[in-house]
């Protein structure tokens, strides 16, 4: 198990360190934001003494070496347009999107598997009701149910604030409301998603032989549905469930647009178009190190349900 | 396959909409009504008029323009990201799924990396690199979903990579890239069909995010950018975002419909298949012959009259008729009958554990003198498991495989009886001593995946008899065990019976059982009771037909061909110091040897029988003269003088090709997809096609004369035919090549005992006309006899004894072949009885006698 851990998370530095790479490169080869930092007018000399001020010149594996070694620290460096430090803008913008995107998983994940499984132990009119629901949930895009939200809730009937962010310390209430809308516009399709697996992994359980052994040994319904089959589901459920969480982290991006919270979103997307390369480096390596734990924590907690895969 | 009246109106109306939609948005210059970036100052804003019909955008542009110009650039874009991700990723989809092995691994650890990437995110890491753009933004996204796509791929190849029509065609002689595509392909297309549309829509929704954000084309009219226009002037303009909006919406709506009509196109079972085990028949059963009467208020449990119906797609099907059974105190009735006769059904009826799509139509079921046909799911569940236990087929798949053994064994007594952990641990770790088992405790730690299937099939019983039943309902308890394990399951029955005066109701295709365990038989057939009585009359005296028919066909008294005399003769296949081991998978683990040293010389028109346990290495050594396996390095295999070892891949294919196969699983060895004259035919085309097509088609003809079956067969597919038809057809290819020898692996123990006898007679039939040998591999020591003019056992991956036929059988000489021999069901109650003590006194000494 311990070997098993170890390798895990060896893996898991590879990638972390094959993304930012690669990150760095292909940003350090292709972007050219210096005219734009010094301005239009620069002459050619200014440009080459910003140049030289940011490192540009030394080889690219040495700079990466000096970032990563830097990054280890704590220190992302400063933004090339603001001069901000990035840790201090990830810092206040972070917080926004993990709540919005923890709370969406957790909310899709609650109902879709709670979905699913009446949908699957039911059948009948549930289950068709499900399978129209998540077809529609499915192709609806998040941005658009979210602009329709705004204008229900927030324009016409004034139940939820229309944009911001309350952080919790300030008021929990406040930090509850802002959240509300975003996160029903984030959610509606992982649950069809999680609804979806999770119904046709229990309709496959229930069709298997030891289901019908387990009937027959006149077990009660409650404890067949939630120790049996839930038991059996949780492992590819779980997977569903963290690779919603890695979509719903990109879908974020465009609600926060949408409700103009502070939020990663509103950083990388105005530092992406300027090819501000410290902060959008930072933010890559702040959302791979997430995902790329998220991804450990599902891995690990499969291997961990599932016997065959525990021994190994 | 698809024909136009199988697609439905849903199909039709999104396939319509969409073809609209594109063609509007190729022909958006001819009709918008304004060019999408005109602007117009003084209408921003503006509500729908004559002159802008869906109204204006904040910098006054017309809506419905800039709508029909941004369907050509999501639709374009989208279909880039579609094409990438499904080329991308079937391609290395087959490359992963069909080579396996390292690049498997390197690219399925590919496919995970990339999934585990957020898309948005390396999008806007790709946007600050290279700018923003539609095609660029849109070929990353293609290459960030194409695992999705790789994996179904990949898991499909791999999936039909193993189905035994695979190898058939490797058998066949063809080549590998004809196999790819022929075979492989073909299952592969349909995937596609199914995923591309939902790959598109996809790629849809990322893309209206990506403009959106307005990482996308820079200026130019795309639905995101509409949105994020209508997103921005929310308060002075809500119904802004319900055009774009609903683009996206419908479009993506239309296209996963599309996706889903095809894949229910593709996966609709065709009407002409019947494998379903139901009875269409709707006759009354004839009045059954019965010689017993059982008072139905002293049975512990009576089935009166039972009827049950199944739904089906097409109506009702009738599965039972006015079944009657019995079964009293301390008594055990075996219910037989061929696959279809309603065997597990009864039993299923009797627990009230039918299908959802069952019904009892008729009759009453009894349980200690209370009826239960319509108890309520409550109350059934306080006899489930405490009242009647049940046993069923297949043990392995009849455990939780999540739950630890001794989990599953605690649980019904701690939930009928109340046990405490503690008491309930204690009884588990007995019970599992009474059926047999070694070293209970460690039984009882392990998790399912762990244990044998003979300790499976011995912790079922455990579970089922944990609560003392009065009933244990056994459904083919013994038919995936091997022999001496079989025997030894049926002694914990029969002690159970003995100890505890249960009743037992057992459900078998096997007369070997019957005759080893039961008091009574009831004989089914075609979901009716036709023959009923004591055992020792049924085996001597069989009333009906029927029943004379079942007992004649496992009963193969007759001796088999005597050894022919090979003096002098080369042999035709010639084995010397056979090596085979799987290497398993992961670093560092040692192989696993299956065959050692193994040597056996087969000679033309000689049958020789291969038998032995599961795990034995019957089935690998077949495969290694077959050359589906690669024998270690000193190995030698001659076929005719010639040798198969050591020669490259084509030659080895040409070499084989008067070896032909004949595998266990009558339908999955043909290809579901092809016509059987297709299937046949296909072996003569392997040499290059030379053969026309009126030749083959009357070769083909000759062929299924030869085994007896229709012309007129040619036409249909594999799930259109009987167990013993499709059997026939493996034969036919088998015969396509003009083969000296055929390796029959198990070839008749999918079948029921009437069809395994003409199919025994058309083997022997064959090798009278053709002289062609066989090797077969049997743990049917029946069949053996009468097919095999030798018999090789083995054991452990060696052959520990070869001779005669009939003196193997008379005077074995090895250990292994005696306690194979010992452990085999006859079905006759009197010479099994014998043979069950010479077994167990055998068994006696053994553990008696001195140590070594």
């Amino acid at each position: 198990m311990l070997v098993y851990l170890a390798r895990r998370v060896g893996v898991a530095f590879v990638v972390l360190i094959a993304v930012t790479f690669l990150t760095f490169v292909m940003l350090h080869l292709l972007a050219d934001p210096v005219r734009e930092i010094v301005g239009r007018s620069a002459t050619p000399d200014q440009v080459a003494a910003k140049r030289a001020e940011l490192g540009l010149n030394d080889p690219i594996v040495s700079r990466y070496g000096s970032w990563l070694a830097d990054a280890s620290r704590g220190n992302l460096g400063t933004s090339w347009f603001t001069g901000i430090p990035v840790t201090e803008t990830i810092g206040s913008a972070l917080p926004v999107t993990v709540s919005v995107a923890l709370l969406a998983t957790a909310t899709s994940a609650a109902l879709g598997v709670l979905a699913g499984m009446a949908a699957a132990f039911r059948r009948g009119w549930i289950d068709k009701a499900l399978q129209t629901a998540t077809g529609v949930a499915f192709s609806v895009p998040a941005l658009w149910v979210a602009l329709l939200l705004v204008i229900v809730f927030a324009i016409r009937l004034h139940w939820l604030p229309a944009t911001g962010y309350t952080p919790f310390a300030q008021s929990p209430l406040g930090w509850a409301r802002s959240l509300v809308l975003p996160v029903i516009a984030l959610s509606l399709s992982p649950v069809a998603a999680i609804a979806n697996q999770t119904r046709s992994d229990v309709a496959t359980i229930m069709q298997q032989d030891f289901f019908r052994t387990l009937r027959s040994r006149g077990l009660p319904r409650r404890r067949l549905l939630f120790r049996h089959l839930l038991r059996n589901a949780a492992p590819k459920t779980l997977t569903i469930v963290g690779l919603q969480f890695i979509a719903l982290f990109g879908g974020t991006l465009v609600v926060e647009e949408i409700f103009a919270m502070p939020g990663l979103g509103i950083v990388t997307g105005s530092s992406a178009l300027r090819a501000d390369v410290p902060v959008v480096l930072g933010v890559v390596l702040v959302s791979t190190l997430l995902v790329v734990a998220v991804n450990l924590f599902v891995d690990l907690a499969v291997g961990w349900l599932d016997p065959k895969e525990r021994q190994h | 396959m698809i024909t136009v009246r199988t697609l439905r109106p849903t199909l039709l109306v999104s396939a319509g909409f969409l073809l609209v939609l594109a063609l509007a948005a190729v022909a958006a210059p001819l009709l918008a009504p304004h060019p999408p970036d005109a602007v117009d100052i003084d209408h921003v804003l503006a509500g729908p008029s004559f002159h802008y019909p869906l109204g204006t955008d904040s910098s006054g542009r017309d809506v419905l323009s800039r709508l029909l110009y941004g369907a050509r650039l999501s639709l374009f874009g989208a279909l880039i990201a579609a094409v990438v991700a499904v080329v991308l990723g079937v391609v290395s989809g087959l490359v992963s799924g069909y080579l396996g092995g390292r690049v498997d691994s390197a690219l399925t650890w590919l496919a995970t990396f990339v999934m585990s990437l957020p898309t948005i995110i390396v999008v806007l890491a790709f946007v600050a690199a290279v700018g923003p753009g539609m095609v660029s933004t849109m070929l990353l996204l293609g290459v960030l979903v194409s695992p999705m796509m790789f994996r179904l791929i990949r898991s499909s190849v791999k999936q039909v990579r193993n189905e035994p029509y695979i190898d058939a065609a490797r058998v066949a002689g063809l080549s590998e890239t004809r196999i790819l595509r022929r075979h492989v392909l073909a299952v592969v297309l349909p995937v596609v069909l199914v995923q591309t549309p939902i790959f598109f829509g996809a790629s849809l929704l990322v893309q209206a995010a990506i403009d959106f954000l307005g990482l996308g084309e820079p200026n130019a009219a795309s639905w995101g950018a509409m949105l994020n226009d209508a997103s921005g002037h929310i308060y002075q303009a809500p119904w802004l975002s319900v055009w774009p909006g609903l683009a996206v919406t419908v479009t993506v709506l239309a296209v996963s419909f599309i996706g889903n009509s095809l894949r229910d196109t593709l996966d609709a079972p065709s009407a002409m298949a019947s494998t379903s085990p139901g009875v269409r028949d709707r006759r009354r059963a004839a009045r059954p012959v019965v010689t017993t009467a059982v008072d139905p208020r002293t049975a512990v449990l009576a089935l009166s009259g039972l009827s049950v119906v199944h739904r089906t797609a097409t109506g009702e099907s009738s599965v039972l008729r006015d079944v009657s059974v019995a079964v009293r105190r301390g008594e055990v009735v075996g219910i037989i009958g061929e696959s279809g006769s309603g065997k597990t059904q009864t039993v299923l009826a009797a627990l009230r554990l039918l299908a959802d799509s069952g019904r009892i139509t008729q009759g009453t079921i009894t349980f200690c003198g209370r009826d239960i046909t319509g108890l309520s799911e409550r109350d059934m569940n306080a006899l489930r498991g405490r009242r009647i236990g049940y046993v069923s087929q297949d043990p392995m798949s009849n455990l939780d495989p999540t739950f630890r053994i001794g989990s599953q064994l605690c649980e019904p007594m701690r939930v009928h009886l109340g046990l405490s952990r503690r008491q309930a641990r204690a009884r588990a770790l007995d019970l599992l001593q009474r059926v047999g088992i070694p070293r209970p405790y460690r039984v009882y730690r392990s998790f399912p995946h762990e244990i044998s299937g003979g300790m499976a099939q011995r912790v079922l019983i455990a579970a089922a008899i944990a609560c003392e039943p009065d009933l244990l309902i056994a459904d083919e308890p013994t038919t995936a065990l091997d022999a001496s394990v079989q025997a030894e399951v049926l002694d914990v029955l029969r002690s159970l019976r003995q100890e505890k005066a249960m009743a037992v109701l057992l459900a078998t295709h096997d007369l070997g059982v019957v005759a080893d365990i039961c008091d009574r038989v009831v004989v089914m057939k075609d979901g009716g009771v036709v023959e009923e009585g004591p055992s020792a009359d049924f085996f001597a005296r069989p009333r009906t037909p029927y029943a004379q028919a079942l007992l004649a066909a496992c009963k193969r008294d007759e001796p088999g061909p005597p050894a022919l005399s090979t003096d002098g003769f080369p042999s035709l296949l010639k084995v010397r110091d056979l090596d085979v081991a799987y290497v398993r998978p992961g670093f560092g683990r040692p192989a696993f040897k299956v065959l050692r040293e193994v040597s056996l010389d087969l000679w033309p028109g000689e049958t020789l029988g291969l038998i032995g346990e599961s795990g034995s290495g019957k089935t690998t050594l077949g495969r290694a003269v077959l050359g589906l396996v690669n024998p270690d390095a000193a190995a030698d295999i001659r076929f005719a003088g010639q040798t198969l070892t050591r020669l490259s891949r084509a030659d080895r294919r040409w070499a084989g090709r008067p070896i032909q196969a004949v595998f266990q699983d009558p339908l999955g060895s043909l290809n579901p997809a092809m016509t059987i004259e297709s299937i046949l035919v296909e072996p003569l085309l392997a040499d290059g096609g030379t053969l026309d097509p009126a030749t083959a088609r009357r070769r083909v003809r000759e062929l299924l004369d030869r085994v007896h079956l229709p012309a007129d067969i040619g036409q249909r597919r594999a799930r259109e035919l009987s167990g013993g038809q499709r059997q026939r057809v493996s034969i036919a290819r088998a015969l396509v090549l003009g083969p000296k020898l055929i390796v029959c692996d198990e070839p008749v123990s999918a079948l029921d005992a009437t069809t395994q006898a003409q199919v025994i007679d058309l083997l022997k039939e064959i090798q009278r006309d053709t002289g062609v040998a066989y090797l077969l591999i049997s743990h049917d020591l029946g069949v053996v006899r009468t097919l095999c003019h030798r018999v090789a056992v083995m054991a452990g991956g060696r052959i520990v004894e070869t001779g005669d036929t009939e003196t193997v059988i008379k005077a074995p000489s090895h250990r292994h072949t005696r306690q194979l021999l010992l452990s085999s069901l006859v079905p006759d109650p009197r010479e099994q009885a014998a043979r069950r003590t010479a077994r167990l006194q055998a068994a006696e000494a053994v553990r008696t006698g001195p140590s070594r």
